[in-house]
């Protein structure tokens, strides 16, 4: 890392007009993260519009703001109602829920946001050592390391994903199709346009996105009838006690780690790390029957990780050109609003924005910390919002919004089209975000393998021949068996009835969440702890 | 209220991707495949169709139940009245701009879909519209079509 990049970087991020827009993101973020029914994904899909008229640094920065705010505003409504935002926020529900019924929802929330800051600042600062390390790395691959990449990157979140492998890479096949729409760029000619001069130029991935995560999401909480929760418990002193931060040490340091790495890796992140995290905190606890009833490491080391995870996805966005998830997959499409192309070349033809954005997420973190706090209680008022507002103030932007791209109606019919996609989506079972991570990754995807063609002569034996694409074939190897492997061994698990890492109040978190779970997962646990939950009620 | 899905009623969903999965084959076959050292535009869109037809059979075949998929309840109709009213609000836009649409799909959903109280509707829908267009179309500038309640409203200064 050369020092220079870095004081540049916190220029960048300690410009007036950049504080502000980070300042933004990170508030807005958390609005809109804590109103029902919206996570990080639709967030940022609904907020691209007003990047529009944003410099590209502040945009960015703004975006990076929206990404851990709206992160953090799941947790609130994960701890306060049992309603994670987002699937990374799943776990935190298991033992900040039960917290919050003990009338300790503000240490819950306190130490998940000084967790997320820790993991967060020293996510960054590993961001800062390894990107220039990696974007120098990456100037050398060619077509077939980028063709392996991308297609370790969509079948990563195919499998890690929420739901069915197979039922995602059929998610992830119909994104690729979405993504071939319009010209061909190496032969020129038209490809699925069916004769629409708007189409010759593809389908807007922000109006595919404000679709699927958009109007999908209010269509498919419309039918669902959500009706409002309430908050059990008190909040009590939001700052954690000594004690607290003594049994939530370990964990955030652990938390810190692990998210990182697993955060650096395709398909990582959030949802992967504060799964990871909370096995581990468990398995590594003196007392791991307190977990799932309340225990402040089962709350800390998951969010740590989680924002650790979230960071550290930067480095394959920024330096590989390669989103980890979904929702990196929208900051990508913001990125590109603003003509600004990820990649290998990103920090040598736009060093200010590659280290005004890492830079900026040192202060976005602080900002975070010192926000949610004070903030906590003014946020709980707002997850009292009727849905019925909540849906037609979103279905306004989102038009709106989309409209704005192109000044064209056009776009407003491709949203609603994929409005209708993205319920019918989590009716059956089927997780948008394979489809929308394969929207983005599928030119990449698609060129580099027909580049690769082209120098082979047609021999896939090119693949095998060059060390990174054979040592990323091996990891797909691998992790296809090992999801295999998981799966029976799970399916062991649940026919012997037996227990699992993860603590048996899984299902109701997820029953009454709005995370994208498949009514398999949602019914086999109900299945399981039906009885279980009958006695909460009579505890409670 | 809550009706369940019939049995066997949910391959029907496999069987609709697989039928997508080899018209999209059919047309990417209409296009020059080339051959694996020159590759044409509809290789690559063959491949992946390819690949979806056998996935959908796969799960067509190979799903024992309908876990999976949530029941049709009565309330999908609530879905169908909520894109009509999205697509009511496209063409209206077009015509008359952002306010006046607005307008009428906070009112129509508010009190058609949610059955809020009729204080609170007209409260909301009129919040929406004068925000909404003082927010996208005044502030941000949009270029709305023309909207003739904006004109009204600013004196002809935003239209």
């Amino acid at each position: 890392m050369n020092f220079a990049d870095l004081i540049l970087g916190f220029e960048v991020a300690f410009e007036p007009i950049n504080l502000l827009y980070a300042f933004v993101g990170v508030v807005i973020g958390m609005v809109v993260g804590v109103l029902p029914g919206l996570g990080p994904a639709a967030t940022i899909a609904l907020m691209l519009p007003l990047t529009y008229s944003v410099p590209p640094q502040a945009a960015i920065i703004m975006v990076a703001g929206i990404y851990y705010g709206a992160y953090y505003g799941g947790t609130i409504t994960a701890v306060l109602l049992r309603l994670p935002g987002e699937a990374a926020s799943v776990v935190t529900a298991y033992d900040g829920y039960q917290m919050a019924l003990q009338g300790r929802a503000g240490p819950a929330l306190g130490i998940s946001a000084i967790g997320s800051f820790v993991g967060g600042v020293v996510a960054t600062i590993g961001l800062l050592f390894f990107a220039p390390v990696v974007a120098e790395w990456a100037v050398t691959l060619g077509p077939p390391e980028f063709a392996v990449l991308a297609f370790a990157g969509i079948l990563m979140i195919a499998t890690l994903g929420q739901g069915g492998a197979l039922k995602n890479l059929i998610s992830a096949c119909l994104g690729l199709m979405v993504a071939m729409v319009g010209t061909d760029l190496i032969t020129g000619s038209s490809r699925f346009t069916f004769g629409s001069v708007d189409m010759l130029s593809g389908i807007d991935f922000v109006a595919v996105a404000m679709g699927l995560f958009g109007v999908g999401d209010i269509l498919y909480e419309l039918e669902r009838g959500g009706a409002g929760q309430k908050i059990k418990g008190a909040i009590g002193r939001v700052l954690p006690t000594r004690k607290d931060m003594r049994d939530a040490s370990g964990a955030i340091a652990r938390g810190t780690l692990a998210g990182f790495f697993l955060g650096l890796l395709p398909g990582g992140g959030g949802v992967v790390s504060s799964l990871a995290s909370y096995s581990m905190e468990k398995k590594l606890s003196k007392h791991p029957e307190e977990f799932g009833h309340g225990a402040i490491a089962g709350v800390a080391g998951p969010e740590t990780a989680n924002n650790a995870g979230s960071t550290a996805s930067f480095l394959p966005l920024l330096t590989l050109g390669i989103p980890s998830n979904v929702v990196l997959a929208l900051v990508y499409g913001a990125l590109l609003i603003q003509g600004v192309t990820p990649g290998p070349q990103l920090v040598s033809e736009h060093p200010d924005i590659f280290w005004g954005v890492i830079a900026s997420m040192v202060v976005g973190n602080l900002m975070l910390l010192l926000l949610s706090i004070p903030l906590i209680k003014p946020f709980i008022a707002l997850t009292k919002v009727h849905m019925s507002i909540l849906s037609t103030v979103v279905v306004m932007i989102t038009m709106i919004g989309v409209f704005s791209i192109s000044n064209s109606t056009f776009d407003m019919w491709t949203m609603i089209a994929f409005g209708i996609i993205g319920y019918w989506m989590r009716k059956t079972g089927y997780d948008p975000g394979p489809f929308a991570l394969a929207i983005v990754l599928g030119p990449l995807l698609e060129s580099s393998f027909r580049q690769t063609m082209l120098m082979s002569e047609g021999s896939f034996a090119i693949f095998a021949e060059r060390p990174v694409t054979l040592i990323g074939l091996l990891a797909i190897v691998l992790l296809a068996s090992g999801r295999v492997l998981m799966n029976i061994r799970r399916k062991r698990v649940l026919r012997r009835g037996g227990e699992t890492l993860l603590p048996v109040e899984t299902p109701s978190a997820l029953s009454t969440s709005t995370v994208r779970t498949t009514p398999r997962l949602r019914a086999k646990h109900t299945a399981r702890t039906g009885s279980r939950e009958g006695n909460e009620e009579e505890t409670r | 209220m809550r009706t369940t899905t019939p049995p066997q009623l949910y391959r029907l969903n496999g069987i609709g991707l697989m039928l997508v999965g080899i018209y999209l084959l059919v047309l990417s076959l209409q296009l020059p495949v080339g051959t694996l050292d020159r590759p044409g535009a509809g290789l690559w869109p063959a491949v992946v169709s390819g690949a979806l037809v056998v996935m959908s059979a796969v799960v067509t075949l190979t799903e024992t139940t309908s876990d999976d998929y949530e029941p049709i309840t009565r309330r999908i109709m609530h879905v169908g009245l909520a894109i009509a009213m999205l697509i009511g609000f496209v063409l209206l836009f077009a015509a008359v701009g952002l306010t006046l649409p607005t307008f009428l799909f906070t009112l129509c959903w508010m009190r058609g879909l949610a059955r809020e109280s009729w204080r609170m509707t007209l409260l909301t829908a009129v919040g929406n519209a004068l925000a909404g267009t003082l927010v996208f179309v005044v502030l941000l500038g949009v270029s709305a079509p023309y909207d003739p309640i904006l004109a009204v409203l600013t004196g002809g200064q935003f239209s």
